[in-house]
């Protein structure tokens, strides 16, 4: 004590203890601010990952542009026109393999492909996300682009199957591929979320 | 103007430091240490002012925070409201006990 009084005179203890004060603050002012970013960087990084999984934003990258056109075969007699054209199944078949390969996004004239879009026949028309579309259907799906064009192209595969009934397949690779994001609603009415105890 | 000195010194060294520790003992140390700041102006006007004195209480009060906060999280009680509470109320106390002081020695 007697050495503390006669190095820093008297009344140390109260420079010791505002010494200690400035030390606080600036910590607690540091504090605050690093965490309010890391929260903030943090919930929007999360928020932006859950609608990047509910396809609610637009992306781009490479991939495939996937053409399909009703048949311009002319139907001979007693056969069904019903044959040459474009059916749900065909395009199901062609986003399956594209999944298959590993598609990241798919859109179908523009509707983007989510969990509960349906693809289904209404008439001559294709409804996808409730929203309907004549042929030509232009099916873009963002991936790796030479592993999803091979997909398609495999012996056998769609392409092949197809073109036995004169369907048009036209595969383009791209490296700038835009798929744009959802624009729906969504309905939860009869599901509820399951909260684990 | 020590005092001023001291908070400087403080910040310039509180402010590179990466210390990141509960939010709980920050402020009781910070509660503890103005109650002895104050108190230590507030004796220095009665000329009672003793270092050993000031030192102590700071120390005191701050580990005892301490130990209640220890004690709270062990239990989940937010004990520390308690250092908080009664450190504040001396601080207060101090402070009108300081102004009482300044106002008879200027204004008569």
């Amino acid at each position: 004590m007697e050495k503390l009084r006669r190095i820093f005179g008297e009344g140390w203890s109260i420079t010791f203890v505002c010494v200690i004060v400035g030390f606080i603050l600036s910590i607690e002012f540091r504090q605050k601010d690093t965490n309010e970013e890391n929260d903030y960087a943090a919930t929007k990084k999360i928020i932006t990952d859950l609608k990047l999984k509910a396809c609610l934003l637009p992306l781009e990258g490479q991939g495939v542009i996937v053409k399909m056109d009703d048949s311009t075969r002319a139907v001979s007699i007693g056969e069904n026109p019903n044959l040459y054209v474009i059916h749900d199944e065909d395009i199901l078949r062609v986003i399956n393999e594209l999944k298959a390969a590993g598609a990241e996004a798919i859109s179908i004239n523009g509707q983007r492909l989510t969990a509960t879009s349906e693809i289904r026949c209404a008439g001559p028309t294709l409804s996808v996300n409730n929203v309907r579309s004549a042929p030509p259907y232009e099916i873009s799906a963002i991936g790796d682009k030479k592993t999803l064009e091979n997909s398609l192209k495999m012996r056998g595969g769609v392409k092949d199957t197809l073109s036995v009934w004169g369907i048009q397949l036209e595969i383009a690779t791209s490296d700038e591929i835009y798929i744009p994001p959802y624009d729906g609603s969504f309905h939860h009415v009869f599901a509820k979320v399951v909260i684990k105890k | 103007m020590k005092a001023l000195i001291g908070l400087v010194v403080g910040i310039i060294f509180g402010y590179p430091s990466n210390i990141s520790a509960d939010t709980k003992i920050f402020a009781v140390i910070l509660m503890a240490a103005l109650d002895s700041i104050l108190g230590g102006f507030c004796a220095k006007f009665e000329s009672r002012f003793s270092d050993a004195v000031l030192i102590t209480g700071f120390l005191i009060n701050s580990v005892f925070g301490l130990i209640l906060i220890f004690i709270g999280n062990i239990f989940e009680i937010e004990l520390y409201y308690i250092t908080l509470l009664v450190l504040g109320l001396r601080i207060f106390k101090n402070l009108s006990a300081l102004k009482e002081r300044l106002l008879k020695n200027y204004c008569g």
